[in-house]
């Protein structure tokens, strides 16, 4: 009889994040990379892989890759840049980042190393600074059931302020979304049926609503079948964007900000 | 033969033509499902490998939700002997849990600041999973809210303040503190008590703008922790033409907070030193940290700004856009 067999342990590989890339006469998106945010390996290198979807999901309009970088390098690239050499104007496109080393492997959860998108305009219809959105990996106990979720708090949709839901889907597949809306009265608006292409990114806007001061502020729900990321901006009335911040999902932990936890989604008992 | 790529296709795996249903079939068939068989068996992401991520998360889901299911199981196939022993196990346990609930304090924490014609809100929702039939934190959340200042004292605590089932709270300085009408920079730490889980409770501060100099309504939010950080702070974008960037940082520990901070650009080096008292805070434009630049002659974009302590801080950048007087703000 042979002695059982020690099971391998687990190796840690570096994963890419998304994001979205947005480009028109007014509004441009500065992509920048830097190892400084998740390592402190200096004597690593470190790479960066930066694609843009279009139409097919499995092939990239546009790619870049760095040289290798060191710790404190910036891999910066402009929407200008993609804009320019895709020969378009406008770019509202999923992004997606692979940040490695080939030095190490990814020594804790933080399997990723994100970039940022600084979103600047000339019109102030599109600010903001957000980082690229895990894929997989990404070290929570998340609560799911048939659709995964996730949750904004305390948007305004009234006669001065109103709601832009971004979604981005880093999956190959389409996914539908709902978008729901619970007012502070208890009543929840919901969407009509929304698509989000594979590798595609989408925008679902609440401008159509004006609810009245008791309804607000509110809740913003967003109901997926694939587990996609969402972020959200808050607009006035005259299409300036005063902030821009990502939601969450349900947690079905307490989270512990000491000893952070290494599980991914969970489904909701019974289920 | 060149596939056509349908855009609202619903394939998992679009180069093995796997759909959703098929996925589940073949994890539901097979007795330990793992990538390597996917891939030998099946040839999911054999190919273009584009559906990696989204197959190793829904195997991770399947086995979560096996291990559950064998849980279920086993009490259920238990002997009758067993069963009662099991029974008597789940009565004296439920009892334990009633004497002493399985819950926990949630503390968490965000940069506060009224000054200058802004000032911080604190927003929660506490919202029900949509799929469960109630939520597993009861008709209601308990939670109170303390601010420290500039210095690391504390200044206030908030009353005790019931969210209920559903519900969502902006709460502005003057509801949370109303004995305080000065200006502040600091923290707010947010104490949940007795909750079963997060959650949507993870709180934001809301930074809204009181005089019509500016307009903001920038959520951001809580970043509190006490770990050592495994990258640095920094921030990517310090000195964007046409934005005045601002640092909010909060020490969150118990312990002084003191670092070496530095900016890079164009192959030129600057640094200086901070030191943040235990729970005290900044609010501080980036460029008033390097006296030493000319910021009018130099072109400092693209450029990197970071500090080199890892001890976690709570930490935010807040950019104005001058022109358009907006402000925006993320964390790092």
């Amino acid at each position: 009889m042979s002695a059982p067999t020690k099971k391998p342990k687990r190796i840690r590989e570096w994963v890419p994040s998304a994001f979205l890339v947005v480009h028109d006469e007014n509004v441009s998106t500065s992509i920048r990379y830097t190892p400084m945010q998740m390592r402190r390996n200096e004597e690593a290198g470190y790479f960066s892989t930066v694609k843009i979807y279009g139409n097919n999901v499995v092939k990239p309009i546009w790619q870049r890759e760095s040289e290798r970088l060191s710790l404190d390098a910036v891999f910066a690239i402009d929407s200008a840049q993609i804009a320019r050499e895709l020969g378009v104007e406008r770019l509202f496109h999923y992004g997606e980042a692979f940040n490695w080393s080939p030095d190490f492997n990814p020594p804790d959860p933080n399997i990723s190393m994100p970039l940022h998108a600084h979103y600047m305009s000339r019109d102030g219809s599109f600010h903001g600074h957000i980082a690229s959105f895990y894929i997989f990996g990404a070290p929570r106990r998340i609560e799911k059931g048939e659709f995964y979720y996730e949750t904004f708090p305390a948007a305004r949709i009234d006669d001065e302020l109103y709601v832009n839901v971004y979604l981005i889907n880093p999956f190959v597949r389409a996914s539908t979304f709902w978008v729901q809306i619970v007012t502070n009265s208890g009543e929840i608006i919901e969407s009509e049926e929304q698509l989000v292409r594979g590798k595609g990114v989408a925008m679902w806007s609440s401008k159509h609503l004006r609810l009245d001061p008791r309804q607000n502020p509110l809740s913003v729900i967003v109901r997926t079948e694939v587990k996609t990321s969402a972020f959200f901006a808050t607009l006035t009335r005259d299409e300036k964007m005063i902030g821009l911040d990502h939601g969450h999902p349900f947690l079905q932990q307490v989270l512990n900000h000491v000893n952070p936890v290494t599980v991914t989604a969970v489904p909701v008992a019974g289920k | 033969m060149k596939q056509t790529v349908n855009l609202e296709t619903r394939y998992v795996c679009h180069c093995a033509r796997v759909t959703p249903e098929d996925f589940e079939k073949i994890l539901a068939e097979s007795e330990s499902p793992n990538l390597r068989e996917l891939k030998d068996r099946h040839g999911i992401v054999g190919q273009c490998t584009s559906c990696e991520y989204e197959v190793k998360g829904l195997l991770e889901e399947h086995l979560a939700e096996r291990v559950l299911k064998k849980k279920e199981e086993k009490t259920k196939k238990l002997p009758k002997k067993n069963r009662w022993e099991q029974i008597s196990k789940n009565v004296r346990a439920m009892f334990a849990r009633q004497a002493k609930p399985q819950l926990e304090t949630y503390r968490t924490g965000v940069f506060f600041l009224r000054k200058d014609g802004l000032e911080s809100h604190l927003v929660v929702s506490n919202l029900q999973f949509p799929e469960s039939e109630k939520n597993p934190n009861g008709d209601h959340v308990d939670f109170h809210v303390t601010l420290y200042g500039e210095e690391g004292a504390q200044l206030a605590r908030s009353r005790d303040i019931r969210l209920p089932n559903n519900g969502t709270l902006e709460c502005t300085p003057a509801d949370l503190f109303p004995e305080l009408d000065s200006d502040v920079v600091g923290a707010m730490y947010i104490d949940f008590d007795n909750v079963a889980q997060t959650g949507s409770l993870r709180p934001y501060g809301l930074l809204v703008n009181t005089d019509s100099t500016s307009r903001a309504r920038c959520h951001y939010h809580d970043k509190f922790a006490l770990f050592t950080d495994p990258g640095f702070f920094q921030n990517s974008s310090p000195f964007e033409p046409g934005q005045t960037c601002w640092m909010a940082l909060s020490n969150c520990q118990p312990k002084v907070y003191e670092s070496d901070y530095h900016v890079q650009f164009s192959g030129k080096k600057f640094s200086g030193h901070i030191r943040v008292e235990p729970m005290a805070s900044r609010w501080v434009r980036l460029r008033d940290l390097f006296p030493q630049i000319d910021f009018e002659r130099e072109n400092a974009s693209p450029a990197i700004f970071w500090l080199d302590n890892p001890q976690h801080v709570i930490m935010y950048f807040f950019w104005h856009i001058d022109a358009m007087k907006l402000w925006m703000c993320q964390h790092h």
